[in-house]
């Protein structure tokens, strides 16, 4: 059978993404990523629109109980605004802390890890 | 009188030692671990600020602190008692909010307007353009916004713009009673960018260096 070749796209095509570790100070809150995520993109939704909101494309990484810490992944052209809706998720989430902002997994995995 | 040692300092960009500005309600002191909390969001410094209504709620003390520096600052709630003020290290706040106390608290030279927002806009350009005659500073309190979102994102937009075109120093506080109050410098620095505020501008209002 003759191997059909993936169609690949382009490095220059492709969106370029940014990793943030956040961490949730506020020990009351409910860690339920579901509920996290319904939060984040409300609040991108409220500070910079729907056409925004579907182009960050938020993904949630990792949710890590113990440590209260999430690691999201956004597109690298709405890092701005994703962070300034933080600004209005803090009412359902409590004080939240960015603790670093990477170009790449590697960079901030090690973080995590410690 | 301090402010207008602070206005000065404030002008030049000095005090680089500082690596946040904010001020925060004396009922703060009263959450657990405040110092550790305030440490681990990167405060060095930070002032306490109380609200005063009678001339003996000037005297008010700060809690020792280890590697965290408390310094006083009061809110006054009737503009008169601005000649009572007798501590020198003190930051003072004048409450605005209407027509009448922002142009009181603009023509006094020693005091920080706090918050020149209101039920309807009472801050235009001619109370700017004092502002910058007599080199003052205006504070806003960004936690408004979560309380009175409309009018006050509509009448901050507004104000930042012509204190922006007119060269007015501007800051902006928390004044947090809880935790949840706070916000992390990076969200505030992004935030203030919907102000059409440059990122250079609200770095050296945030004193984030």
């Amino acid at each position: 059978m003759q191997k059909k070749k993936l169609s690949v796209i382009r490095p220059t095509l492709r969106h370029k993404k940014r990793y943030i570790l956040i961490k949730l100070l506020d020990t009351a809150i409910n860690f339920d990523s579901k509920k996290i995520y319904s939060v984040l993109t409300q609040a991108l939704l409220k500070n910079s629109g729907l056409f925004v909101q579907v182009d960050t494309n938020i993904t949630i990484l990792e949710a890590d109980v113990v440590s209260k810490t999430l690691l999201i992944r956004i597109n690298k052209d709405y890092l701005n605004e994703f962070i300034s809706s933080l600004f209005f998720a803090q009412a359902e989430l409590g004080l939240l802390k960015i603790v670093e902002t990477t170009s790449t997994i590697k960079k901030i995995k090690g973080d995590v890890d410690d | 009188m301090f402010n207008k040692c602070f206005v000065v300092a404030w002008n030049k960009n000095s005090g680089k030692d500082v690596k946040m500005f904010d001020v925060i309600s004396v009922d703060f002191l009263k959450e657990n671990d405040f110092e550790e909390f305030l440490l681990d969001l990167g405060y060095k410094e930070i002032f306490v600020c109380k609200s005063i209504k009678r001339k003996e709620d000037f005297v008010f003390s700060l809690p020792k602190t280890k590697k965290l520096l408390l310094k006083k600052a009061v809110l006054l709630e009737d503009f008169s008692l601005i000649n009572q003020v007798k501590e020198k290290d003190l930051l003072i706040l004048t409450k605005g909010g209407d027509i009448k106390l922002n142009t009181q608290s603009v023509n006094n030279k020693n005091s920080i307007l706090y918050n020149p927002i209101g039920q309807e806009l009472c801050f235009d350009e001619g109370l700017a353009e004092i502002s910058k005659q007599n080199n003052k500073i205006i504070c806003f309190n960004i936690n408004e916004i979560r309380t009175n979102q409309y009018r006050s994102i509509k009448q901050m937009r507004f104000i930042i713009n012509i204190l922006k075109e007119k060269q007015v120093e501007m800051f902006f506080v928390t004044l947090a009673k809880r935790k949840s109050d706070l916000i992390d410098s990076k969200i505030l620095e992004c935030f203030l960018e919907n102000f059409n505020l440059e990122k250079e501008t609200i770095k050296r209002f945030l004193k984030i260096e």
